[in-house]
């Protein structure tokens, strides 16, 4: 299980295959409510479903900066706080990844 | 349709004040022109702004700006005048002057001009609004 | 390497410091007779190629203004000139931001410690 959700980190970080939840604040959200979410409670699911959040914040800033280069961009505001949006979301998740991948090696070094 | 509709209408209006100043500069030019009694005088010109109502911000009623819908002329009687020396006048030494009050025109000039400077102070601030905007820093 | 937000990102900088170029140039003729004013439209051309998602064959399509001349056959409006410098600078700025915005995140899930 912990194995899984590792793997399945690396894989959303970089893949635009995932489905949008709307989850704008993922990663806080998810573990505030304590992994009480739709694909049960263990850790890898609470993963991915902050994962899930973080690539619709991705892909709404990338809208709104495709928006932007066209020229049809009305409020220049709503892509700069769409774009803080997804970088602070992507280093919070960054963060969680490295604690997770650090707790995995801490477990592996361990003598049986 | 624009990142930046501020400057859009800003822009726009600093066009009309322009092409109203040139207007007020021709009829000055032109105060003291003379033409015979049956021809027509020098018209004023009078520039006709109307506003821009479309604009992304329809929905709430903002329009985009100002532009140019036309130009006016004014009164082609002109004032009739007696100068009997001047190789314009009729038998009776009439001669026709343009209907050009001078302090109108003057007061008209310090309108545009200040109109024109005060756009320019809007286009001023928008730019530094945005270029905050700008300093959110996303990364 | 880049993905199609960061293209379209791209594109639009090149297209935006075209205009900048042909602004520039019309500032500089704005007293030369029968001179007709550029502009640049790279926009059309960026949405039409977004519509298909192919982002292989743009263009900055330069034109000249059909905008009525003045007495020497000269059509540049300086204040619409003015106002294109400002607009296009500030949009050059936000297009810059976005693309390193764009890269920060990559780095970002490149780090290893946190």
């Amino acid at each position: 299980m912990a194995i899984n959700a590792i793997g399945s980190i690396g894989a959303a970080l970089n893949s635009a295959a995932l489905q949008q939840t709307g989850a704008v604040n993922g990663v806080e959200s998810a573990l505030n409510t304590g992994g009480a979410k739709s694909g049960g409670d263990d850790f890898g699911s609470v993963i991915v479903d902050a994962l899930e959040g973080l690539q619709a914040t991705q892909k709404h800033a990338d809208s709104l900066a495709v928006k932007a280069s066209t020229g049809d961009l009305n409020d220049v505001h709503d892509y700069m706080i769409a774009a803080a949006e997804a970088s602070l979301a992507t280093e919070f998740t960054v963060a969680v990844r490295n604690r997770a991948v650090e707790a995995f090696n801490e477990i592996m070094r361990m003598q049986v | 349709m624009s990142l930046f509709p501020v400057l859009q209408t800003s822009g726009s209006a600093l066009y009309v004040n322009r092409v109203w100043m040139d207007a007020i500069a021709d009829n000055l030019a032109n105060v003291n022109t003379i033409n015979a009694f049956d021809e027509p005088a020098f018209q004023a010109r009078y520039v006709v702004a109307e506003a821009i109502r479309t604009d992304n911000n329809e929905a709430i009623g903002i329009g985009g700006g100002t532009r140019v819908a036309g130009v006016e002329f004014g009164d082609e009687q002109g004032r009739l005048r007696y100068q009997p020396d001047h190789p314009y006048a009729n038998e009776q030494g009439i001669v026709r002057y343009p209907d050009i009050d001078l302090g109108d025109q003057m007061t008209q000039l310090i309108i545009a001009q200040r109109s024109y400077q005060m756009n320019l102070t809007v286009i001023d601030r928008a730019r530094d609004a945005y270029l905050q905007a700008l300093n959110i820093q996303p990364r | 390497m880049l993905d199609l937000t960061m293209r379209a990102i791209q594109a639009s900088l090149d297209g935006l410091a075209a205009r900048q170029r042909i602004t520039a140039e019309n500032i500089a003729n704005a007293e030369v007779p029968g001179y007709l004013a550029g502009r640049v439209d790279f926009e059309s051309s960026l949405r039409d190629a977004l519509e298909q998602a192919d982002l292989s064959d743009l263009s900055v399509n330069t034109s000249t203004s059909l905008a009525p001349t003045g007495m020497n056959g000269n059509n540049v409006n300086l204040d619409e000139e003015s106002v294109s410098l400002i607009d296009t600078g500030l949009r050059f700025q936000m297009m810059t931001e976005a693309m390193n915005a764009k890269f920060h995140l990559l780095k970002t899930s490149l780090r290893r410690d946190s």
